[in-house]
C-alpha cells in the first residue's frame, strides 16, 4: 500500500479542478491513513538553509532541486531557500542545528561540516544532525597547469621530497579543500606550502596566473578549463576516470586516499524518522527525473543517492583522518 | 557581423522590454538605502525559470545590476545616504553640492558619469575581454596588496579637517574589520565566544549603520528644525551638455579604466573601484583641496568608476566563467539554472548569449541614462520632502536590507550599533569616510598580505622584486614622500622651529 507519506501520493495533474483535488485528498486520507505516518506533513513551507551566498555552487544545486520539486509537484508545499552565509558555513549549519526538529527546516552542506569542528570553529559535527542523504557527488583530483614544471605527479612528489615546501598549493585554509591535499602529502611523506586563496574561482585564477602550483578541483573543472592548460595530476577516485585515462589514482601510487565532493542534506538531530524518509524520497524522485539526470551530467555530478548510513560512515572516517592533522593545518 | 546581429537582437521588442524592466527595477532598489541589486536579482532568479529564453533572463538580471549601481547615486546625492555601497564616495561631493543649491547639477553629473563609465567598460568588454582577462591572472596577492596600499596612500588625504581625527577614524574602521573567522589561518579571532560574531561585521550592515543609520539619528534629532529648502530652478538643465564634459574627459576615461580593471579582479568590490578612482582623481587634480566640498571632479570620478566596475566584472564571467563580483555569482548561478554552462568555452557553446549580454550591457547603460535623466527632476524633489515622512521609510528599508542577504537579526543590530557609533563620531567631528575606507581596505589588505607572505615564506621582498607590485610600491612611496614634503614646505615659513607641533 502506498503510504500517504510517499510524495508520489500527492502528485496530481496540474490543472485539476478544486473539487477533484478535494475529493482526491479526502479519499487518499481515508484509504491511506496509517497511524505511524504524519498524514499532515508537510502542511506548511519547508525551509532549506544554505550556508553560502546566492549563486554559490551549493546554492545553485539547492535551487535546481527547488525548481524540480515545484515543477513536478513532488512536495505539495513550497520550499523556501534561506541563505545564511558566513564563517565557513558555520552560521548556517548552527542555525539548522538549532531549528525545531519538525522536518520544516533542513539544509544542504558539504563535508566541511566535519572540518569546521576539527578546526575548533564550532563544537558540533555531522553526528549532531540527522543526515537525510547525499544527492550525488563529484570526483576530485589534484591538478596543475600543463605548462608548469610539475606536469606529472611523480615529478611533483620527487621534487617535493628533495625540496620540501617547494610546491605551493592554493587552498581555503581549514576546509576540505585544505585537508584533502594535506592528507595526500602526509600519506606520500611530503610537505606542501599551503597558500590561502579562497573559493574555487579564486584558486583557479591563482593557478592560471602561476602564483601557486597546484590545487584541488572537481573533475568537471578539469574538463571545463582543459582549454586553459589545467590538467589533473592525480585522481582521488577509486578508479581512473574515463575522461583522463592516463592519469593515475592516488591508490595506484600507494597513497590511501579516496575523496569526493559531496552535497549532503541535513536536518536537526531529533527530526522524526518518517519525515526524514519522506524528504529522502522526494530528493530521490528529483534525481530520477530525466532533465535532472542531464543537468547533473553537465555539472559533473555522479547521479547516485547516498543513504544516511553510508554518509555517516564517510564523514566518520574523514573526521578520524583529519583530526591528527589539525596541528599541521593550524601551523600558520 | 555578430555584433550587429546582437545589437539588433537586444533592441528587438522583447529583449529590450526585459532590459528596461530590469534597469527600472534596479534603479528603484538602488536608490533605496539597504536594498540593492544583489537582493533584487536573487529574488528574481526563481521568477525567470518560466521565461522561455535564457538570454532574456540574463538580460533582465544584468539590467537590474546596471540600474542598481546607478540608482545608488540618487540617495547619496540628495540624502547623504548611499543607496548602494558603491555610491559611498558619491556622498562626499554629491551631497555638499546638493546642499549648496545645485541638486540638479549634482545628479546630472552623476548620471552622465555613470553613462560614460558604463559605455567605456562596455567597449572594453566587447573589444578586449580575452586579453584583459588573461592579464588579470597576473595579479596575485602581492599585486593586490600593493595596489590597495597605493589606494590607501592616495586617499589618506581625503579627510576633511583634522588629520589626526581622520587617522583615528580610519583606525577604528580597521578595528571593526578584525573580528570573525580569519581566512588566512582558519581560526576565529576576537569573537569572545559570541557566536554571531563568527563572521565579523559584514560590509552592508556596517555601511548602512555608519552612513545611513547615523544620518537617520541625526535627522530624527533635528526633526523640528526647519530644513533648508532647496529649490531647483525650472530652467536648470538636467540633460548634461556634452560640451561641458570636455573638461572632465580625462577624469572620466581614467576613472572608467580604473573601474573596469578593479571589476575584472575577482573579490574586490565596486566600492573599492570608486575609492581608487576618487583617490587618483584627487591626486591629479589641479584643485585637490576642493574635493569633499561638492566638487564636480569627485562625483564624476566616483560614479564613472562604479558603473565601469559592473562592465569590468562581466569580463571574467564571460571569458572564464569566473564571477568578478558577488552579483555576477548570481548571474552565473542563474545561467547554470537555465542550463547554460559558463566557462572558457561559453563563447563557442553559447555565442549568441555572450554577444547579447555584451551588447545588452551597453544598451542597459543607455536605458539607465534615459530613465534617470528624465526622472531626475522629480527625484530631486525628494530633498524637500519633510524628513518626518522620509525617515521612517528609510529606516524600515534599512532594517530589511540588513536582514535580507544573510537572514539574521545580528546584522540588524550591527546597523543600529554602528549607526550610534557613526552618530557620535560625526558629532565629535570625526570624519566617517576614513572610517569606512579603513574598514573596507583593512580586510582585503590583510588577507592579501598574509597570502603573499605564505607564498614567499615570510619575505616582503616580492613587494619590490615583482614588476607590477614594485610599480605600485614605488608610486605609494613617492606619493607619501611628496605629500610629506609638501606638508613640511607649507609649514616651514610659519613654524620654522617646531614643525612637529600640533
Amino acid at each position: 500500500m502506498r503510504s500517504r507519506n510517499d510524495p508520489t501520493a500527492n502528485r496530481r495533474p496540474r490543472h485539476s479542478s478544486l473539487f477533484l483535488r478535494l475529493l482526491g485528498s479526502l479519499v487518499a486520507s481515508l484509504i491511506l491513513f496509517s497511524p505511524s505516518a504524519h498524514p499532515d506533513y508537510p502542511d506548511k513551507p519547508i525551509k532549506i538553509i544554505i550556508p553560502t551566498n546566492t549563486g554559490g555552487e551549493v546554492d545553485t544545486l539547492a535551487r535546481i532541486f527547488q525548481r524540480a520539486l515545484r515543477e513536478h509537484d513532488i512536495i505539495p508545499e513550497k520550499t523556501v531557500i534561506l541563505n545564511l552565509p558566513g564563517a565557513g558555513g558555520t552560521l548556517g549549519t548552527r542555525k539548522i542545528k538549532e531549528s525545531p526538529p519538525d522536518g520544516y527546516t533542513i539544509g544542504l552542506w558539504t563535508p566541511g561540516i566535519v572540518t569546521s569542528k576539527t578546526m575548533g570553529i564550532v563544537n558540533y559535527d555531522h553526528s549532531d544532525f540527522q543526515i537525510i542523504g547525499r544527492t550525488g557527488f563529484s570526483e576530485l583530483a589534484l591538478g596543475a597547469l600543463d605548462s608548469s614544471s610539475y606536469n606529472t605527479i611523480e615529478t611533483l612528489i620527487a621534487r617535493s621530497k628533495a625540496n620540501p615546501r617547494s610546491v605551493k598549493v592554493a587552498t581555503n585554509i581549514g576546509l576540505p579543500v585544505h585537508f584533502t591535499p594535506l592528507m595526500f602529502s602526509e600519506a606520500a611523506g611530503i610537505e606542501f606550502n599551503f597558500v590561502q586563496t579562497g573559493g574555487g574561482s579564486k584558486r583557479l585564477a591563482s593557478i592560471l596566473g602561476k602564483h601557486t602550483d597546484m590545487s584541488l578541483f572537481s573533475l568537471l573543472e578539469f574538463i571545463k578549463f582543459g582549454s586553459t592548460g589545467l590538467k589533473p595530476l592525480v585522481m582521488l577516485s577509486e578508479e581512473r576516470s574515463q575522461h583522463f585515462p592516463d592519469i593515475p589514482t592516488a591508490k595506484e601510487l600507494g597513497i590511501d586516499l579516496v575523496m569526493h565532493d559531496a552535497r549532503i542534506w541535513i536536518a536537526p538531530k531529533a527530526t522524526p524518522p518518517d519525515r526524514i524518509e519522506y524528504l529522502a524520497n522526494a530528493l530521490k524522485q528529483v534525481m530520477a527525473l530525466p532533465e535532472i539526470k542531464e543537468e547533473f551530467n553537465s555539472l559533473g555530478i555522479n547521479n547516485h543517492f547516498g543513504e544516511p548510513d553510508e554518509i555517516n560512515q564517510f564523514l566518520n572516517t574523514l573526521s578520524e583522518r583529519v583530526a591528527p592533522l589539525v596541528a599541521k593545518a593550524r601551523q600558520r | 557581423m555578430e555584433i550587429l546581429d546582437a545589437f539588433q537582437h537586444v533592441l528587438s521588442p522583447y529583449p529590450l522590454l526585459w532590459i528596461v524592466v530590469g534597469v527600472a527595477g534596479g534603479i528603484f532598489v538602488g536608490a533605496i538605502p539597504g536594498l540593492g541589486g544583489g537582493m533584487l536579482m536573487a529574488l528574481t532568479v526563481p521568477l525567470t525559470f518560466s521565461m522561455d529564453s535564457s538570454t532574456n533572463a540574463v538580460l533582465l538580471l544584468m539590467g537590474m545590476h546596471v540600474g542598481s549601481v546607478s540608482g545608488g547615486l540618487i540617495s547619496a546625492t540628495l540624502l547623504k545616504m548611499p543607496g548602494t555601497p558603491s555610491a559611498m564616495m558619491t556622498t562626499l561631493d554629491g551631497y555638499p553640492m546638493a546642499q549648496n543649491g545645485a541638486p540638479g547639477k549634482a545628479l546630472s553629473l552623476g548620471i552622465g558619469a555613470s553613462l560614460f563609465g558604463g559605455i567605456i567598460s562596455g567597449v572594453f568588454l566587447i573589444a578586449l575581454a580575452p586579453p584583459l582577462s588573461d592579464f588579470a591572472h597576473k595579479f596575485g596577492p602581492w599585486e593586490y596588496f600593493t595596489m590597495v596600499l597605493m589606494a590607501m596612500v592616495l586617499i589618506a588625504s581625503i579627510t576633511q579637517g583634522s588629520m589626526l581625527k581622520g587617522l583615528m577614524a580610519a583606525m577604528l574602521g580597521l578595528m571593526a574589520a578584525m573580528p570573525g573567522l580569519n581566512e588566512s589561518d582558519g581560526q576565529l579571532r576576537l569573537t569572545y565566544g559570541f557566536e554571531s560574531l563568527d563572521d565579523g561585521f559584514n560590509l552592508l550592515p556596517v555601511l548602512l549603520g555608519i552612513f545611513v543609520m547615523s544620518q537617520i539619528i541625526k535627522d530624527a534629532l533635528e526633526i523640528n528644525k526647519k530644513g533648508i529648502s532647496i529649490a531647483m530652478s525650472k530652467t536648470e538643465r538636467l540633460f548634461p551638455k556634452f560640451g561641458e564634459w570636455k573638461k572632465h574627459s580625462l577624469n572620466i576615461v581614467r576613472s572608467s579604466c580604473i573601474g573596469t580593471w578593479v571589476g575584472i579582479l575577482p573579490g574586490i568590490g565596486a566600492s573599492i573601484s570608486s575609492m581608487v578612482a576618487y583617490g587618483i582623481a584627487k591626486t591629479f587634480s589641479k584643485t585637490p583641496k576642493k574635493f569633499g566640498t561638492g566638487h564636480e571632479e569627485g562625483i564624476v570620478a566616483a560614479e564613472s568608476a562604479n558603473n565601469a566596475n559592473a562592465g569590468g566584472a562581466l569580463i571574467p564571467l564571460i571569458t572564464m566563467g569566473i564571477p568578478g563580483a558577488p552579483v555576477d555569482a548570481i548571474l552565473l548561478g542563474a545561467m547554470i539554472m537555465h542550463q547554460v554552462q559558463p566557462g572558457p568555452l561559453l563563447f563557442q557553446t553559447n555565442g549568441d548569449l555572450v554577444w547579447s549580454l555584451m551588447t545588452g550591457y551597453i544598451v542597459a547603460n543607455i536605458v539607465m541614462f534615459l530613465i534617470m535623466v528624465f526622472s531626475a527632476r522629480h527625484l530631486a524633489k525628494v530633498i524637500n520632502i519633510n524628513r518626518a515622512y522620509l525617515i521612517p521609510i528609510v529606516f524600515a528599508f534599512c532594517m530589511i536590507g540588513a536582514y535580507g542577504p544573510s537572514n539574521r537579526m545580528f546584522d540588524v543590530w550591527v546597523v543600529i550599533g554602528f549607526g550610534v557609533v557613526g552618530y557620535f563620531l560625526d558629532r565629535a567631528k570625526f570624519p566617517l569616510g576614513p572610517f569606512v575606507i579603513g574598514y573596507v581596505l583593512a580586510g582585503i589588505m590583510e588577507a592579501e598580505l598574509r597570502s603573499g607572505l605564505q607564498m614567499s615564506e615570510g619575505s616582503f621582498a616580492p613587494m619590490v622584486t615583482q614588476p607590477i607590485a614594485a610599480t605600485f610600491t614605488t608610486i605609494s612611496v613617492l606619493f607619501l614622500g611628496y605629500s610629506l614634503f609638501q606638508e613640511w614646505r607649507s609649514r616651514r615659513p610659519t613654524l620654522p622651529t617646531d614643525a612637529s607641533s600640533e
